[in-house]
């Protein structure tokens, strides 16, 4: 009756996450990268609320975890963009490979 | 197991509107492509500047001030996301709730007095 | 393996929402990548239907499709480069990236591909929102008032760094 089992969607959020990462390490823009980690952060979501039914112990505690990394997510693009924004107005840059410095 | 499949048939509608939200513009888009002339000229392509003559980019940087706004929104929208099944399970969820989501709201208006005291909700 | 309708609409949305990521990796222009994305988000939205997760679909709109998305296109309006993003990392370095990442995904998959734990029954997809919020307000309560603090905190943080910019190419231009 249930025809999808649990593990296509453990393999389609893997598959998802390596392209975050891929992301993530070979972008330069440094709004992609952190659009990446979301990716990244949206593939653990699926995890979650596929757990939250298919997994052992279903209960819905899944679906809460997945809600409060949503607002995490959230509030680290909303932090990780003001950051961008100063760095940029500093240096001219949204490159991450010309970010090596830690004074300005 | 009856009330899973008519729960996810129900979706079968929502998936109906978003094949017609999607062909409908592109059908229309594309009968227009047929349908129109085609004479390109040099001025047609210029930016639209209120009809004077376009002296920059049509991509110009802008106020960092327009993101404290986007910011905001962001931040309120989450809110908004825990206040629905709030209200939702209220009736079994008595007083004591309600003053979890007063702390919640408190917390959240004091950031946005902050800005309002920081002068950051000032359009000009 | 029987094609049932459920089997039907996980290919579909898996399949945009790969096709989505590649977008991401392969495009060129910023902003192209960012709409790309867009198309993830909402069928990673469609496989929580599937998974009887209603609310966390309606969230994942709201949420990723809407509000992170229009906030980094505010990102890459206000910072002004070229608006490609040309890559000019090493190609031995981008191969020894996908190695990596594979050897990553190679592992992972040697652990769940044939995961197999009996299906139970569930409840989830009756009152969906109103069982989240029965738990959410009775057992999550500690972690859903830090919630607040963290988000106040990032309000407040990102207006401090944000502020100070404007002031300082206030001073500047004056």
């Amino acid at each position: 009756m249930n025809s999808v089992p649990l593990s296509a969607y453990l393999v389609l959020a893997l598959i998802l996450f390596c392209i975050g990462l891929y992301g993530a390490l070979t972008k330069r823009n440094a709004v992609i990268v952190l659009i990446s980690i979301e990716l990244m952060l949206n593939a653990v979501n699926i995890n979650l609320v596929a757990f939250s039914k298919l997994g052992p112990a279903p209960s819905i505690s899944g679906q809460i975890f997945s809600l409060f990394t949503i607002t995490v997510a959230a509030a680290e693009a909303a932090v990780g963009l003001a950051i961008l924004m100063s760095l940029y107005n500093r240096r001219k840059t949204v490159n991450v490979d010309e970010m090596d410095q830690l004074k300005h | 197991m009856d009330l899973l499949n008519s729960y996810q048939n129900n979706y079968l509608i929502v998936f109906v509107f978003l094949c017609l939200g999607i062909l409908l513009p592109i059908v229309a888009l594309f009968l227009g492509k047929l349908l129109r002339p085609h004479k390109p000229e040099e001025a047609k392509y210029t930016t639209y500047e209120s009809g004077i003559e376009p002296f920059h980019d049509s991509r110009i940087q802008f106020n960092v001030r327009y993101y404290i706004f986007a910011l905001m929104f962001v931040i309120f929208d989450v809110e908004t996301v825990f206040l629905y099944p709030w209200a939702v399970a209220y009736d079994k969820l008595g007083i004591f709730a309600l003053i979890e989501m007063l702390i919640f709201v408190i917390m959240l208006a004091i950031g946005l007095i902050y800005a309002w005291k920081k002068k950051v909700l000032r359009w000009m | 393996m029987s094609l049932s309708g459920e089997m039907i609409a996980f290919i579909l949305l898996s399949l945009v929402a790969i096709i989505g990521g590649i977008l991401l990796i392969n495009l060129t222009r910023v902003v192209h990548m960012v709409i790309a994305l867009v198309f993830t988000f909402i069928s990673v939205a469609g496989l929580y239907v599937l998974l009887s997760a209603e609310f966390l679909a309606a969230v994942q709109i709201l949420i990723y499709s809407g509000a992170i998305t229009i906030i980094m296109l505010f990102g890459i309006m206000l910072t002004r480069h070229n608006d490609t993003s040309e890559k000019t990392a090493g190609v031995w370095r981008k191969l020894l990236l996908i190695a990596g990442i594979a050897g990553f995904g190679l592992a992972s998959y040697a652990g769940i591909y044939n995961l197999d734990i009996p299906v139970q029954e569930t409840k989830l997809h009756e009152d969906n929102t109103r069982q989240i919020g029965m738990a959410l307000y009775s057992d999550h309560m500690i972690p859903f008032e830090l919630t607040s603090v963290l988000l106040l905190a990032a309000l407040i943080g990102a207006i401090i760094l944000a502020k100070k910019d404007d002031e300082k190419k206030e001073g500047e231009e004056s």
